[in-house]
């Protein structure tokens, strides 16, 4: 794209830009980049702490919960005994079975109504 | 292995914005040190304020610190900068009054006289022009910029920055037609 300009007008914009003296500039800017990245760095270190001292404090609980929810995974639906059978079915025979079953089943519902 | 400080000073530019992408504060430096006359420049045409123009060049070069992970092509570092300042200033110009940014145009200040310097003289020139025509004039005459690319930095309509360059013209013709006899910055008589 051609643009027209004024001539006159385009030399006095060449001719009107300075040479400004660079500092005390360059040193302000980098004045002011320096204390962003010190906040940066402070903010950091705090989100860091603050989180290894949540993972202290909750790591005996969040430990016990997850037990907890091992064992209950592996609770038996039906009795079977402990014959073979039992064993090779005891990964659907269980608390963890009915739970992705129940998964799969949401899927497949909210599948059918959304697509 | 970070570079010597007359290395940077001997690097390309692309080199530079690289290595400040990654957060090297010395190579960030440098980018200012080689960019700061031209942003500084561009936004005394833009404001008529050599202070406020300087805060507002120092608000370009933090944005552009807190933004330059996200710079894509570091060979286009210029381009992004330009485009920095430009958003910079359209954000000055909507915490400002609302009525300076009116289309109208003031006739009544008068031509510039007994100027200190051609610099002035264009300053107080541009400062007669709204905010909106005195950016598409500043960054046709003084960027270098097309039409279209102006409409695609400023988000304006193509034919609204061509009128405003046409007008904007028009009237710095009147008010520096002192400087047709000596378009070579020397003071008119």
């Amino acid at each position: 794209m051609t643009v027209d300009r004024d001539p006159n007008l385009q030399n006095l914009f060449d001719v009107a830009n300075q040479d400004v003296p660079e500092q005390p500039f360059v040193a302000d800017v980098m004045s002011q980049v320096d204390g962003t990245r010190r906040k940066a760095a402070i903010a950091w270190i705090c989100v860091g702490l603050v989180l290894i001292a949540c993972f202290g404090l909750l790591a005996a609980p969040l430990r016990d919960a997850v037990q907890l929810l091992t064992q209950a995974m592996s609770i038996s639906l039906v009795d079977l005994g402990d014959r073979w059978l039992a064993r090779i079915i005891s990964p659907a025979n269980s608390v963890a079975g009915l739970v992705a079953l129940g998964l799969l089943g949401l899927r497949a519902a909210y599948r059918r109504i959304f697509s | 292995m970070p570079l010597q400080k007359d290395e940077y000073a001997r690097s390309p530019e692309a080199i530079l914005a690289g290595l400040a992408r990654n957060g090297d504060r010395d190579a960030f430096a440098e980018l200012v040190n080689r960019r700061q006359a031209w942003i500084r420049n561009l936004m005394r045409r833009c404001c008529n304020d050599a202070a406020l123009a300087d805060d507002l060049a120092q608000q370009v070069f933090m944005q552009a610190w807190k933004n330059i992970p996200q710079l894509q092509r570091v060979s286009r570092f210029g381009a992004w900068l330009k485009r920095t300042a430009i958003n910079v200033w359209l954000q000055h110009l909507r915490k400002s009054d609302p009525l300076k940014n009116a289309e109208e145009v003031d006739d009544t200040r008068p031509a510039p006289q007994d100027s200190g310097g051609m610099a002035i003289d264009l300053d107080r020139a541009l400062a007669a022009l709204s905010e909106h025509v005195r950016l598409c004039i500043v960054l046709s005459y003084n960027e270098g910029m097309t039409h279209g690319e102006i409409a695609d930095l400023t988000g304006m309509p193509l034919g609204t920055v061509k009128s405003h360059i046409r007008r904007g013209t028009q009237r710095l013709q009147e008010f520096l037609s002192a400087y047709d006899e000596s378009p070579n910055g020397e003071q008119p008589s």
